[in-house]
């Protein structure tokens, strides 16, 4: 009756001594009793005999390393149910594997008809960094040279004196017909950048700092 | 030019409308802007050429309804284009008084000139203007500084 008990391995298996010595057989019988699993299905899994599964379990129950799992009436039925019903042609787990190499092609086999020839991998390219727009705030250009300037008057004077260097061609080009002091929009176009810099420097003798230029321009912004 | 005698001429230029009707609420300056499309012109225009660093003018714009006030504040009866064209022309020896007044000393002042708008296209303006909005009377005029270096000319 052996062959319809549950056994549970008693122990954790990161606990057992380092220095005990089982057969393959015997760990393989081990390691598949889990409390869920009959004997019978270990049996078949392994492709032992009655009497090598007998002698193995009854040398791991002795040693203490499985515990026999009592079982509910249910579970005993369905155990005793399923060990009855035909099976297969019993197999040894060898057989077992021999059948299932002859009718799944093995892995290698299979590697070793589609694997290309060894040829390194192409080395992946570093992409390209994403173009970054160097925008310039024009309401950052005007507070600049409002912090340049005593008062408003002087602020909107110096502001003028600044754009009023500046060709109206490239100032329409982008957009510019008119300048509020309180207008802000980013001006993305280089060369009004360029003229914008030159005025300030012109008109104020200082030079265009680097905090009116922006890498892009935020979101939601013009 | 410099923001001193900015501030003397738009107060001076001001101070003329206030003492036209001394009992009325006083012209208001706007906040000023900036333009670099077609010069902003009204129906009247009253101008001075400035030469000095920049060369450039100076001018007063407004609509005939200012005009046609400050005709009656003078005692003038009988309102009409050419009336409203002499008034023009004394608003434009105002503004050379005041301009000769904030910048006389660095900057020349040309004989003035009154423009309607059909002399408007024989205008030479600067392309970028320095524009001060003022409302006198529920009425908005704009006087206008109009420079460019010598380079640009």
């Amino acid at each position: 009756m052996n062959h319809i008990k549950v056994f549970l391995n008693a122990w954790n298996l990161q606990q057992l001594p380092v220095t005990m010595r089982l057969t393959s057989l015997e760990w393989r019988f081990l390691l598949c009793s889990d409390g869920k699993t009959p004997v019978y299905q270990i049996q078949r899994r392994l492709g032992i005999t009655d009497q090598e599964r007998d002698y193995v379990l009854n040398r791991l129950t002795a040693s203490g390393l499985l515990n026999e799992k009592s079982l509910s009436l249910e579970e005993l039925a369905q155990i005793t149910i399923d060990a009855a019903a035909p099976v297969t042609e019993p197999q040894t787990f060898s057989e077992y594997l021999q059948a299932a190499a002859t009718t799944v092609p093995a892995p290698e086999q299979n590697q070793k008809k589609t694997m290309p020839a060894f040829s390194p991998l192409q080395k992946p390219s570093i992409p390209a960094p994403a173009p970054t727009v160097r925008a310039m705030s024009l309401q950052s250009v005007i507070q600049f040279i409002f912090s340049q300037s005593s008062d408003t008057t002087a602020g909107h004077l110096a502001t003028y004196k600044v754009f009023m260097g500046i060709n109206t061609q490239l100032l329409k080009r982008n957009g510019i017909t008119s300048l509020r002091f309180q207008d802000d929009r980013f001006i993305t176009d280089t060369e009004l950048q360029d003229a914008i810099a030159e005025n300030i420097k012109k008109v104020l003798k200082v030079t265009c700092p680097e905090e009116l230029f922006y890498s892009q321009p935020p979101a939601g912004r013009k | 030019m410099n923001a001193d005698q900015l501030k003397i001429f738009q107060n001076i230029t001001l101070a003329y409308f206030a003492k036209m009707a001394p009992d009325e609420k006083p012209p208001v300056l706007e906040e000023a802007y900036l333009q670099f499309d077609t010069p902003l012109l009204l129906d009247f225009t009253s101008l001075i050429a400035i030469s000095g660093s920049y060369e450039g003018c100076l001018y007063l714009t407004t609509g005939p309804a200012v005009l046609d006030v400050l005709l009656r504040r003078h005692g003038e009866q009988n309102i009409n284009d050419a009336t409203r064209l002499d008034m023009c022309r004394e608003l434009s020896n105002v503004l050379a008084g005041n301009a000769s007044h904030a910048f006389g000393a660095d900057w020349t002042i040309s004989v003035p000139q009154s423009v309607t708008t059909a002399e408007i296209p024989t205008l030479k303006l600067p392309p970028s203007t320095f524009i001060m909005p003022f409302v006198w009377k529920e009425m908005k005029s704009y006087v206008v500084v109009g420079l460019q270096s010598k380079e640009q000319i």
